[in-house]
């Protein structure tokens, strides 16, 4: 391992010393009235974490992308300023009875996800370990969700923890990650099949079932267990990707098509079964029937977008406390994008949203850019694992589609989350490692 | 293969944050003033909740309803219920009415009268000054007009004719809005007591009142009539007495003549006519005029659409009076001749507010100019000690708009010298003479006015109305126009008459002296 | 009045802090631009090559480990030396299997060899579609195909 330099990522770092730093003062005087910057430790900490990473890929010679840790950085600044302004009792963690505000755990959780990250872009460069053993993997993400269901505690009406002594995570994060590693895996192998098509009855292809099977069977077996346990935003997240792969892996819209219809069956017996869908999609259609209600936070979070406006209530002015509460109650989670909207209004809600495009595109430059079929479905499936939970988490916020408790990557609070996501970036960087190192071997490309 | 499917695969993920942020303008731009504005909004609570408001006055200075914080609420104190309908309440629990929500952002100081100023607060975020308002409403002449309808359910409006400023506007049963405001538990019970009152005390007669005019309508059918030329002052119809014995036949629908006592029909023009109130003339009247003509002088009057009290911006609203069926533009087209007839002397179809009528008396005093009504004066800087009147520095001031011409100054003289003869007439006078204020002391000022009976139909009493301005003698200008209704209460000359000679009575006593 | 300056302040920090985020937003779409466009010069220059052959194992020296073989649309694998891709080994047959490019995806095909064509681990008894990645073992000599 030969150090490398990596003059992009470092530039695009640097605005973060001042972004970040900025952040603290501007919500400390907005909220304080005092000219005076206040505690500084958690966003020196912050940015001195992002540097590190840089300084760390360069000495371990990593020749990946370098636009991905300076987007994930500047997308997590946002998200601690956040954070760091909200009621720090709201949330956080006892680390050996010692009682952390939420976002110095939150700043914990980003030193283990870079440091995660950091491990996994050195240590996987090469695809073996992922790709041998796909259904190891699978397995073991069944497994873990099992454990989950059977023995996870329930938190707001979800099956969703597991806690080993004090410190709970969310299996759902982790199982995300190696399901894309299991359909990327058998996709890349079975793709030529898939695509060609294998008999046909008048114009209509019939897609090679039997080759799909065994896919379709642990897939649909992971959704049962992931709805049955009543973690809607994550099933339709695992759903989604799983779609997006198939549509990438084999360029038929039928298939999308066919799991949409699929879907849509699906949503109505759900409503038709489940209260708590039946709850959501209510709300969603028309949140102001039930406004002190079930419709609360949906309605709430609409407040909170027209109080931001074109240019926001201004940092550390927005979210009006009633009596002391903050309207909405899962904010740092659920809902810290409509946080964001309404203090730095529509343009920095965009902001943020045009942040995660960059990394969307980043992550499917580095499918495209991959050396083979298994990188490539790899790093299409990580990028829009992230870009999809963006998505369903905004539109869900600006009511597009019902609402689900999933989380805003690199912003809302929540360590399981900020833990997967890292590792996501560290595959993606691992990726593109070795694409960068196989085009310089060949002579072509920088 | 795959790479030609990741570009699709973006454009697809594009279009899908891009109506994420479609979506979240939506929100935060284009319904962003429609959020802000529901009263369940957390930051509409917390405003009124701790927000201190500006005081409100008469036009003489006198408080009317000012505002104190009490242990972080603000808790607002009204000291006269005769104005509680056109002041309205500001309520954490029941939002606000009337001038009290129209002006709501400035008596709170979220918004300032001055652009610049304003921007700097929206910008800076300062806690904003509470401005105060003044009315044009004599607290006097509001607390005369509400004793006298006393306990009868009704309205009375006056109106400056020449400014359109209002000079008393009360509807009766009136209530105190004081236990609105402040703490919002408390106010439940206060807000219930009212609602479960006879009558709806809440209902603002003056705007919201739709009554049938009756004879006063006829007032409208002359203007229009002598305006367009269909008739002059000296015009009968000869065949008037013949079809009076059983009445006039339109359309084999028969219009009677309601029961004229002593007086015998005549040939009469429209002085005489106009004084016994005759039916069957007007609706002769309204048949030369003609539906269309008959329905534009009623919009140049005001009728068919909503009417604003103040600017189109801010004000309070009013609701539309029709003369027939409220549809296409507000005044559909007369289904036939006999209700145009009908309409033209004050049945039929005809709904109007007390604020119209004495809109369309203001409009005969004025010379025929239709004036643009106003109650709010001014606004002002925020008084320290509101019970020594309002602050000097005016920040803003309201009304004054240029009223909107209705009919010549020639037709508005012929009838308002046929509006003095129905008052002080050798006929008109047994039928409206009530409503004169030579006798309620004020002598040697003539009076012009007209009564009206509003027939709702068998075994109900009918509604008494009059309207009517004074000074009317020759070379006068009238400084007030009124309308006065009583619900159910019988002939025109037995209820509202009395009540409006007497205000405008009181007013001019009071203007006289200084 | 000294809260007016303060605010004035805060809002003077408020819009640095959108400002920059804007700027950084800036200088991140620059550098995808530059990038798209060094993209392009690359795509541009390897566009002749359709795929690769990377020789992951090999114990003779035709082919070499670790080699590169850039590939055209009918490859013919064997020991004949005539055969577009040679491998010198005595496990493989004169004319072992063929590996086309059939407009949409890579195919490989046994031509009767005594040892036999294996692709990932498997050996094939009729034509087989490729993906890049897939690992081709002929004889004692494993490639992988690549873009």
């Amino acid at each position: 391992m030969r150090a490398v330099p990596r003059p992009v990522e470092l530039r695009l770092l640097l605005p973060l010393v001042i972004l970040v730093p900025l952040g603290f003062v501007v919500t400390h005087i907005a909220q304080t009235g005092a000219l005076d910057p206040g505690p500084l430790g958690l966003a020196i900490g912050y940015v001195g974490l992002m540097l590190a990473a840089h300084l760390v890929l360069r000495l371990t010679g990593n020749q990946g992308d370098q636009m991905l840790l300076p987007v994930v950085a500047t997308i997590g600044g946002v998200g601690i300023v956040m954070l760091n302004r909200l009621p720090q009792n709201l949330l956080g963690a006892n680390v050996f009875g010692l009682r952390l505000g939420m976002a110095t755990t939150q700043l914990l959780w980003f030193g283990i996800g870079v440091g995660v990250m950091l491990w996994i872009a050195a240590r996987f460069r090469d695809d073996g370990v992922l790709r041998h053993y796909k259904y190891t993997w699978a397995l073991a993400g069944t497994l873990l969700l099992i454990i989950t269901f059977l023995f996870g505690r329930e938190v707001n009406g979800a099956r969703l923890w597991i806690f080993l002594g004090p410190i709970g995570f969310q299996p759902a994060e982790a199982i995300k990650v190696v399901l894309v590693i299991f359909i990327a895996g058998y996709l890349a192998e079975k793709r030529a099949v898939l695509s060609e098509g294998i008999a046909r009855i008048g114009p209509i292809k019939i897609p090679p079932l039997p080759y799909l099977l065994p896919m379709l069977a642990i897939f649909f077996g992971v959704m049962g267990i992931v709805v049955i346990s009543r973690d809607l935003g994550t099933a339709l997240l695992f759903f989604g990707i799983f779609l997006t792969m198939l549509f990438v892996a084999t360029g038929r819209r039928s298939y999308v098509l066919v799991g949409m219809v699929l879907f849509v069956v699906g949503s109505f017996g759900a409503y038709q079964a489940f209260g708590h869908v039946r709850v959501r999609v209510d709300n969603w259609i028309s949140p102001f029937a039930d406004p002190s209600g079930t419709g609360y936070q949906t309605v709430q979070a609409l407040y909170a977008f027209g109080r931001g406006g074109l240019f926001g209530e201004g940092l550390g002015q927005g979210l009006p406390t009633i009596s002391g509460h903050l309207p909405i109650p899962a904010l740092p989670t659920d809902f810290i994008f409509a946080a964001v909207a309404e203090e730095l209004g529509l343009i920095g809600a965009v902001a943020l949203l045009a942040l995660v495009m960059v990394l969307v595109f980043r992550g499917l430059r580095t499918a495209v850019l991959a050396r083979d079929d298994f990188s490539s479905m790899l790093a299409v499936g990580l990028t829009v694992s992230l870009g999809l939970q963006t998505l369903i988490i905004a539109s869900g916020n600006v009511k597009l589609v019902p609402l689900t408790g999933i989380t805003f990557p690199f912003v809302s609070y929540g360590g399981s989350s900020l833990l997967a996501s890292f590792v996501v970036v560290g595959l993606l960087l691992a990726i593109s490692h070795r694409s960068a190192v196989d085009a310089v071997a060949e002579g072509r490309g920088p | 293969m795959i790479a030609t499917n990741i570009r699709r695969l973006s454009f697809y993920l594009v279009l899908a944050f891009a109506s994420v942020s479609g979506a979240l303008t939506w929100w935060q731009v284009l319904d962003a003033q429609q959020l802000a504005t529901r009263p369940d909004n957390p930051q509409v609570i917390a405003a009124h909740r701790s927000l201190p408001r500006g005081s409100i006055f008469d036009a003489r200075g006198q408080l009317l309803a000012s505002s104190q914080v009490v242990g972080g609420v603000s808790t607002r104190t009204y000291t006269d219920a005769a104005f509680a309908h056109v002041i309205g309440y500001a309520s954490l629990r029941y939002g606000a009415t009337a001038v009290e929500r129209a002006w709501d952002d400035l008596l709170t100081g979220r918004a300032d009268p001055n652009p610049l100023r304003d921007l700097l607060n929206q910008i800076l975020a300062r806690q904003p000054d509470e401005h105060d308002l003044t009315l044009t409403i004599d607290k006097r002449l509001q607390d005369f007009a509400q004793a006298q309808l006393g306990s009868n359910v009704g309205a009375v409006v006056a109106i400056d004719p020449r400014t359109g400023a209002i000079l008393a506007m009360v509807s009766s049963p009136t209530y105190d809005p004081t236990g609105f405001s402040g703490n919002p538990d408390l106010a439940q019970a206060a807000f219930d007591a009212v609602a479960a009152r006879q009558a709806n005390p809440f209902l603002d007669r003056s705007r919201q009142g739709h009554y049938v005019p009756g004879s006063i309508m006829k007032v409208l059918t002359a203007s229009a009539a002598l305006d367009s030329g269909a008739i002059t002052p000296q015009t009968t119809f000869p065949d008037q007495p013949k079809q009076e014995a059983a009445g006039f036949v339109v359309n084999g629908f028969t219009i009677r003549e309601h029961d004229l006592g002593s007086v015998k029909p005549a040939l009469w023009p429209l002085s005489e006519a106009l004084q016994v109130s005759s039916n069957i003339f007007f609706a002769h009247v309204g048949l030369e005029v003609g539906a269309s003509r008959f329905l534009d002088y009623a919009r140049r009057f005001g009728f068919c659409s909503p009417l604003r009290i103040g600017s189109a911006q801010r004000g309070l609203s009013v609701d539309p009076s029709y003369l027939s069926q409220a549809s296409g533009d507000g005044c559909g087209p007369f289904v036939d001749e006999v209700e145009l007839a009908s309409a033209a002397f004050g049945q039929g179809r005809d709904s109007v507010t007390p604020l119209q009528m004495a809109l369309l008396a203001a409009t005969v005093a004025d010379g025929g100019v239709l004036p643009q009504p106003f109650v709010v004066r001014d606004l002002r800087a925020h008084a320290a000690t509101p019970l020594d009147g309002p602050d000097a520095t005016v920040l803003e001031t309201y009304g004054g708009a240029a009223g909107s011409r209705a009919v010549s100054t020639q037709a508005a003289a012929q009838v308002r010298s046929a509006m003095v003869d129905a008052v002080s007439g050798p006929i008109g006078i047994h039928y409206a003479g009530a409503g004169a204020v030579s006798r309620y002391g004020v002598s040697g000022v003539l009076t012009a006015g007209k009564t009206g009976t509003a027939e709702r139909g068998p075994g109900l009493a009918p509604h008494s109305w009059f309207i009517g301005f004074a000074p009317a003698q020759d070379g006068s200008v009238p400084t007030i126009a009124i309308a006065v209704i009583v619900e159910g209460g019988g002939t025109g000359s037995g209820h509202a008459a009395p009540i409006g000679g007497s205000v405008m009575a009181e007013w001019l006593r009071l203007t006289a002296g200084g | 009045m000294t809260g007016d300056i303060l605010r004035l302040l805060l809002l003077a920090f408020q819009l640095a802090f959108l400002g920059l985020l804007y700027l950084i937003l800036f200088g991140f779409s620059r550098s995808l631009l530059r990038d798209l466009r060094s993209a392009e010069v690359t795509q541009q220059a390897s566009q002749s090559g359709i795929g690769r052959l990377s020789v992951v194992e090999s114990p003779i020296e035709e082919p070499l480990a670790g080699s590169s073989i850039a590939l055209g649309p009918i490859n013919s694998i064997g020991r004949d030396v005539n055969s577009t891709i040679v491998i010198d080994d005595d496990f493989v047959s004169g004319g072992h299997a063929m590996l086309t490019f059939r407009g949409r995806s890579w195919f490989i095909e046994d031509q009767g060899s005594t040892n036999g064509t294996y692709v990932n681990g498997h050996r094939i008894d009729r034509a087989v579609a490729l993906s890049f990645g897939d690992e081709l073992t002929i004889g004692r000599v494993r490639m992988r195909l690549e873009r």
